[in-house]
């Protein structure tokens, strides 16, 4: 496996659904490739920071129609 | 963190689906912001994007008696809200085109540069952050402060997929059902849009972009001038210009 080839399958391998034959290949790369080594590890961290992002305090501003609505909807149903 | 989450979302549904007010106020507070970024991808108004999402809710209303949890919860209420900012986005006609183009950040989108795709052959290699505990680092809000800004910085086709994959956490499936793109797609515009957020983090923590840049990490002084010349300590550096 090439650099380019590395890369493009990246993304796969921080989803977890790449291959068996081609993580092999990737994990071969990497051992012999710091630069493509240094590139997946600062992409895991990539993605890891936006996991991390914390939801915007924001709710909204017409929550009060929202929960009337909802309120509404169960007690025509019952 | 899978059967856990499982069971609290069914957990979540079954009181959703009986009219728990309070289970319902929850949803809302926690994931409304949430609506009105993935909305804002699809429109530049601000207003409209929150309009996009109070409809998104009252479909949620609508809808949750039926709701059969086939599909995850977030993934069935992004379903909504995306089929909902298609049409009210182009009834306002204020519709911003999804299309992947080509490059419409103004950033050189390939920012790897594998050479002619042989071993050893990057340009610009990498440079390593120094992090002494990387956990830590999702704890910082200045750093999360510049994922945030980097995501809300993509353009609006990489911005769904990326706000769809990695922040919600939505299958890659599930993304290319909700967005109506094919597996390609999906993967070359998670691909590019991974690669500006770590771009925008590497500024950050290797060129010092930000008060509490971290130090080491070969500590150059140089300020973000012309990185590019200071890291050629890797294979290939002979390869400048293009």
């Amino acid at each position: 496996m090439d650099c380019y080839e590395a890369i493009d399958v990246m993304d796969l391998a921080l989803d977890g659904t790449l291959a068996a034959d081609l993580r092999a290949g990737l994990d071969g790369h990497l051992a012999e490739c710091r630069p493509c080594r240094v590139y997946m590890e600062q992409l895991i961290v990539t993605r890891r920071a936006l996991e991390a992002l914390p939801a915007t305090e924001e709710t909204s501003p017409r929550r009060d129609a929202l929960l009337d609505a909802y309120r509404k909807a169960f007690e025509e149903g019952k | 963190m899978g059967d856990q989450a499982g069971r609290s979302e069914r957990d979540l549904v079954a009181r959703l689906r009986s009219g728990d007010e309070a289970a319902f106020a929850a949803l809302v507070d926690g994931l409304h912001g949430r609506l009105v970024a993935m909305a804002s991808t699809f429109t530049s108004s601000r207003a409209l994007a929150e309009d996009i999402a109070q409809e998104t809710w009252m479909a949620v209303i609508r809808g949750l008696p039926g709701f059969e949890g086939r599909s995850s919860l977030r993934t069935w209420i992004f379903g909504i809200l995306v089929k909902r900012a298609r049409t009210m986005a182009t009834r306002e006609s204020r519709y911003v085109a999804a299309a992947p183009a080509p490059d419409a950040g103004g950033e050189p989108e390939v920012e790897w540069e594998p050479g002619a795709g042989r071993k050893g052959l990057w340009e610009k290699s990498p440079q390593a952050w120094a992090m002494d505990d990387p956990e830590s680092l999702y704890q910082e809000r200045e750093v999360l402060g510049v994922v945030r800004d980097a995501v809300d910085a993509l353009p609006p086709a990489q911005r769904q997929v990326v706000l769809l994959r990695d922040v919600e956490g939505v299958s890659a499936v599930d993304a290319c059902n909700i967005l109506e793109i094919g597996e390609t797609n999906q993967r070359v515009l998670l691909h590019r849009g991974r690669a500006r957020i770590r771009r925008a983090l590497d500024r950050y923590l290797n060129e010092g972009a930000g008060p509490a840049a971290r130090n080491g990490a070969g500590a150059v002084s140089a300020p973000a001038a012309a990185p590019a010349v200071k890291r050629t300590g890797e294979p290939g550096g002979t390869g400048g210009g293009r």
